[in-house]
Parts: C-alpha cells; structure tokens; sequence
C-alpha cells in the first residue's frame, strides 16, 4: 500500500527526468554540450541577486493561475480562457491605476479588488456559456481570450494611450503609489509573495477540508452521478471559475503592478497556458504545484542567458517545457502503464432469506397524470 | 410518449412493464425531475409539481436510482465516506471527516456493504453498489422510482434489495420500478403498468395476471 502511494506520490518526477534525458540527448545530436547549457541556464536564472529575484516575480502569477487551476481541474474543466482572465484582471488593475487616485495601501487594495473581480467575470462567461450554452468551455476560452488581447489593443491605443503618444505600445506608466512595493532593484514584490500564499492554504483547504472541495472532485469524476446525489453542478462549476478566475486575475494584477509598471500589449505573455502545463506536469497534485511552476521560471529566465552565453536559441527553454507536457502525456498515468496492480474485487456478502410483509395498500401519495388528464382522484 | 395516466398510491409498489425503449424510463425519469413532460401533469401528494427539477423533488421526497451503479449513480473513485457526506441532506461548509468516518462504518454494517469506509465505490461488486445506493438514501421517501434495481445481481443480493423495498413500502413510500425480468414484475409489484410503443396500455393488477399473459401484453397483443 504505502508502496504504491510513494510511487504516486513521486510519479510527477518522472516526465521531468525523461524530458531532461530527452532534451539532453537532443542537444548532444546537435553537437552541443547539455552541461555547458545547463550552466548556462543556471547562470541565467539565479547569477546575480536580481535575476533570482525575477525568477520569484515571474513565478509568483504563474503560481496564482496554477492554484485557481486547481480547482478547475478538480471539477473537471478545462479553463482555457485563464490567459484571458489574467488579462482581464491587468486590464482592471489599470483602469483604477489610470483613474483613481487614493492613499497607497487603499489604492492597491482596489486595484487587486477589481483585478479579482475581473477575473472572476471573465470566467463566469465562459462558465455560463457552458451551463446555460452548452458551449465547451475550451472554446468559449480561447474566444474570450482572443477578445481579452483585442481589448487591451484597443485600451492602449484608443482611450488609455500615453499624451505624448510613447515610443512602445503600452499605457503610460502607473504613479508610484499605484505599484506594489518592490524588493530592491528587481521586480519582485513580497506582498504579491504573501498574497500567493495565502491564496494557496486557501485553496488547499477548500480542496481537503470543505463540502465544496468534495463536490468538485464528485463532479471531476462523475458529473452525472454527482448531481443525482445531490450536487447542484451547474452553481458549483461556476463557482469553481470564478474563484479560478480571481486567483488569476490577482495574478494579472500582480504583472501590471510589479513585473510591468503599466499595461502592455502581451501583458500575460501566455502565463496562464504555461499554468496548465504546471497543472497537468503535476498531475494535478496541489504540492508539486509550486515546484513545477518554479522549474518553468528558471527554464524561462535562463533560457535568455543561455542564447547569449551559447550559440543556443532561447527557444530551447520552450522545447524542454513542451517535452515535458509530451512525455506527461505519455507515461503521466502509472495506472494506464499498468504498473499498479488493479484493485481486487471484494466478495459478496450474505444475507438472511426474505420475508414478505403484510401490508395494507394506504392513502394516496404520489400521482402521475401527463397527457389526456381527466384523471379522477388526485387527492383530497 | 402518449396516454400515460398512473396513479400510485403511498405503500404500494407498481412495477412497469414493457419492451426496452417502450416508455417506462422516460416516466421515471420525468417523474424525478429528470425529464420534462411537454403537455400534462405530474402530481405529487396533490401538489402539481410538473416542471421541478431533480433538486427540487429529492428535496421533497422523491428517489430516482438508475440502472447503472457506477454512472449514474455512484462515482467511481469516490470512498463510501466521501459519498455518505456527498448525500447529506443538509451539508456543513467544513467537513467533519472522522464523524462522517464513524457514521459511514455504521451504515454500511446496518447495510450489510462489503467494504470499508475507505474503500472507493468502483472497488465494490455490483450487488454491494447497490447496497450502497441504499445506504444512501437518507430521508423519508414518498416515492422510490427505480430502474433494474435487481439487474446483475445474485439472488440473495436480489432478495436483500426487495427486503429493503419492502421495509420502505411499510414506511408508506410508493416504490415504481422497471424490470426486464417478468417473473420479478409479477412477483413483486402490487399493480403492473403495461408499456407498448411509447404509450401506457393498461394497468392490469400482479394477482390477477401471469407471466405469460404479461409477456403477450407488452408484445402488443391485447
């Protein structure tokens, strides 16, 4: 038993070592040294005090969606639409950046407020389309993302276009007391740490400890059965989206105001397709979470280093994280490699023979009467 | 579906008979909320409640459990606790998991479930899935509609579950239930409704009919 669950408990470490071989293999093919580009990663992600606090920044809304991920998953839904929803909560942040302005700690409180409650809209459409649509959610996302780009295209260019027109696409940037506080020279904010951590004990709790996380995971597994055993799925579905997409609109929040000062063309840069492949590389398992998400900033951020230091394109950071969503797919399942033994069936139980009762046929109780109902009766 | 015009009174138990795909699952499950009639009424205790969805009815007393176990009904996966605090008419925010864990092993002893709390529902045979469907069913039932609640299963399994029935129906619970097999529709129900093409044919009582007879009729042969 505690066998099999350490080997579930490890399996997420598998894909990750084999695309590590996998791309390591590759580069030796192509004449160059996996060691030397490793290095060169590394060099990149954590040489200096600054770069390693840009891994930590550019993890931190990363971390965000993949824990708004969770719950979404959990019940079974594909939220695609999370780049839109992180754009969504960037696009909020900034209209109260641009528009309002209050003393530092209330300003930022609701500038995150309204990036949450953006977020949480943008998902509620794509939520609604499926309950009351019946459109999947995987395409209601990618639409509604398409139109959470064209929007903030339109927002930077039109009405929130810096006066003196700018030499980069992007609002003009936000007052100082608009901006998280941020750790020295580098983009990272410890508020923006906190609230990540305290989103995530949310989130574990909700999933371990509530009547709502045991309604996801019914409606994950079996939708149907679920809502015959009372599980109002539509609401909780929902449910589940918005509050996922909070979380990622918080994390859209947290790009404008730390990683940027002001919002930008590709404001998310895929951070929210990145979760997914955090999600799935961790087999959905809330504490790989954290650790898949660092590994993607530090092959991200490295991965500029690595160009300039090799004659390695950066594009080889995006070949590791796509292998390893490849070989997730392959062997991210040991029951379907056949390595657990299938669970043995218990036995029958036995029973004492029946005895039929006497009864007397009582009073009316329920009557069914479609069509045609002339129906004499029906109770007194 | 047309003609359809039952009433089933309280403690009694009507089994539906017909070929599959005559008629009777789409009265149950219209019954159950499941499905909703485009003319007509459906009354429950007098009350029109013809439009209330499936919450609404479970609410009010009304047990729907299909045919298949493990998927339309029970959730692979899922521990037997886990779906006893699932069925809980009335659910905390935090669940108190060793109260649930207690009650759980209660039950499935008092429901004679093979298993363990811990044990997922896909890891039971089909007749202690069953069981568990019932162990499930908290509340006072007005009307129990069932769907093959005896398919697949042994004969003591079989007989176990119309105990069961039975205990309900001394309750005052209506119990209508689908079978295939005649001789259980015969046997067990106190008045058979004879489905043929979509339409209900006649209500013939159990006593005064027999299996052969039965057969002619839901062959549509009158």
């Amino acid at each position: 038993m505690s066998e099999r669950r350490l080997l579930n408990w490890l399996w997420p470490a598998v894909p990750v070592v084999g695309a590590l071989l996998f791309t390591a293999v590759l580069l030796i093919l192509f004449g160059a040294s996996p060691i030397v580009a490793a290095q060169a990663m590394i060099q990149g992600a954590f040489g200096t005090q600054s770069s390693t606090l840009n891994v930590f920044a550019f993890w931190l809304p990363l971390l965000l969606s993949s824990i708004g991920l969770l719950l979404t998953f959990r019940a079974g839904l594909w939220n695609i639409g999370i780049e839109g929803q992180i754009i969504l909560g960037a696009i909020g942040a900034s209209w109260i950046a641009l528009t309002v302005e209050l003393p530092a700690p209330l300003q930022i409180a609701l500038q995150i407020i309204v990036a949450m409650a953006a977020g949480a809209v943008w998902a509620a459409l794509s939520a609604y389309l499926k309950t009351r649509g019946g459109v999947h959610e995987i395409f209601s996302g990618l639409a509604l993302n398409n139109l959470a780009i064209i929007l903030t295209n339109y927002l930077i260019s039109g009405p929130w276009q810096p006066p003196e027109g700018g030499s980069f696409r992007g609002t003009q940037p936000f007052e100082p007391f608009a901006l998280l506080p941020r750790f020295a020279e580098s983009r990272f904010s410890p508020p923006s740490l906190l609230m990540a951590v305290v989103a995530a004990a949310l989130v574990f709790v909700l999933l371990r400890g509530t009547s709502w996380g045991l309604k996801l995971k019914a409606l994950g597994k079996n939708a149907y059965s679920a809502f015959l055993l009372g599980v109002a799925s539509e609401r909780e579905m929902v449910r589940a989206m918005m509050l996922c997409g909070a979380l990622a609109g918080l994390g859209g929040a947290v790009r404008v105001l730390s990683w940027f000062d002001s919002l930008r063309q590709s404001i998310s840069g895929g951070i929210g397709f990145l979760a997914l492949l955090v999600v799935m590389l961790a087999a959905y398992r809330f504490f790989w979470v954290p650790l898949i998400a660092l590994f993607f900033s530090i092959v991200l951020s490295g991965s500029i280093t690595l160009q300039l230091r090799t004659q390695l394109h950066s594009s080889l950071g995006g070949i590791l994280t796509g292998v390893m969503v490849l070989f997730v797919l392959l062997f991210g399942d040991p029951e379907k490699l056949g390595l657990r033994a299938r669970k043995g069936r218990t036995e029958e139980v036995e029973v004492e023979e029946e005895d039929e009762d006497e009864y007397q046929p009582p009073e009316e109780a329920a009557t069914i009467e479609p069509v045609g109902g002339n129906v004499p009766g029906g109770p007194g | 579906m047309e003609g359809v015009n039952l009433t089933v009174r309280s403690g009694e138990i009507v089994g539906l008979a017909g070929l599959e795909g005559s008629g009777q699952r789409l009265l149950l499950e219209a019954s159950a909320g499941l499905q909703q009639p485009s003319e007509g009424r459906i009354l429950l205790g007098g009350k029109d409640i013809s439009g209330w969805g499936y919450h609404r009815l479970q609410n009010a007393g009304v047990a729907y459990m299909a045919a298949g176990r493990l998927e339309e009904g029970l959730v692979a996966g899922l521990t037997l606790t886990e779906h006893m605090v699932l069925a809980q008419p009335e659910q905390t925010f935090f669940v108190n998991w060793e109260e649930m864990q207690l009650k759980t092993a209660r039950r499935i002893d008092h429901y004679q479930v093979v298993g363990r709390p811990n044990s997922t529902a896909d890891e039971l045979s089909g007749g202690n899935q069953q069981r568990l469907l019932f162990a499930l069913l908290n509340r006072q039932l007005r009307l129990l509609l069932l769907e093959h609640p005896t398919r697949g299963l042994d004969i003591r399994s079989a007989n176990w579950i119309w105990e069961q029935l039975y205990e309900r129906r001394k309750e005052g619970t209506a119990v209508v239930f689908i079978s295939a097999d005649l001789d259980e529709v015969v046997e067990r129900s106190d008045r058979i409704a004879v489905f043929f093409g979509g339409r209900l044919l006649q209500i013939v009582s159990a006593e005064e009919t027999t299996v052969e007879e039965l057969g002619h009729l839901i062959g549509g042969e009158l």
